[in-house]
């Protein structure tokens, strides 16, 4: 199974996150509101394609709106088994978190 | 003797002489630098007065041709994105110079990682060529 990266857990938490209304721009201001974590979207749209490759990301075209001067939303939605890569993503690093002492904490 | 003085005496005028036109000449050049720099730093800060007193609110139209670096396959969803947050989040909230200079650097920042994947691929090529080439 393909190894997650961080930002590539960011990118599917926050997809999860907002369910039906994930695209690019919600992606990015959930990333900037929820995790404090500044991210471009050339960043983001590359994060988007490499998950969509290892197939762990689904996409809907959508509708156009006059805002985005006649472009369509691309919608963003995990797989099966991106969920079940990310749930293995998430158990590693608490497992190896587990019995840690933090200094200054 | 006095012949070979003369000669000395005119060739030190005349010597004096390409100095002074030489020293001339990079006057003027400079002087012709200064007015032409002097021209351009007017241009920039009437397009930067016009841009701001411009009714357009549409993105910077370079900006916007830079975005065609990005490839084909979520292009048209990158931009269209940007255009949403450009007009109903930045634009109203910052206005049209603010908003301009926030579309400057999302356009740049988002191009820099497509630029970085090309370069990598490049990268890569160039070792796997040199070593099939040896």
């Amino acid at each position: 199974m393909d190894y997650l990266g961080e930002f590539e857990q960011i990118v599917m938490l926050a997809i999860l996150r907002l369910g039906e209304a994930a695209y690019g721009m919600t992606i990015r201001k959930e990333i900037l509101e929820v995790a404090a974590r500044p991210a471009s979207l050339g960043a983001v749209y590359t994060t988007l394609e490499r998950l969509e490759d290892k197939g762990f990301l689904s996409t809907s075209i959508g509708e156009v709106t006059e805002e985005r001067a006649g472009r369509a939303k691309k919608y963003f939605r995990v797989t099966g088994l991106g969920q079940s890569a990310l749930k293995q993503a998430l158990k590693s690093t608490e497992a190896m978190k587990d019995g840690l002492v933090w200094e200054g904490a | 003797m006095k012949g070979a003085i003369g000669l000395f005496k005119q060739y030190a005028k005349l010597k004096a002489a390409k100095a002074l036109a030489r020293e001339e000449r990079a006057k003027l050049k400079a002087e012709q630098l200064a007015k032409r720099n002097a021209a351009v730093a007017f241009a920039i800060v009437l397009l930067v007065i016009l841009a701001i007193l411009s009714k357009d609110c549409s993105p910077p139209p370079t900006a916007r041709f830079l975005l065609l670096l990005i490839p084909k396959r979520n292009r048209e969803h990158l931009i269209g994105d940007l255009e949403e947050e450009y007009k109903t989040v930045v634009l109203p909230q910052f206005g049209k110079f603010r908003a301009g200079m926030w579309y400057w650097a999302q356009t740049l920042w988002a191009i820099g990682p497509y630029l970085w994947v090309a370069f990598k691929k490049a990268l890569r090529w160039a070792v796997i060529i040199k070593l099939i080439g040896g």
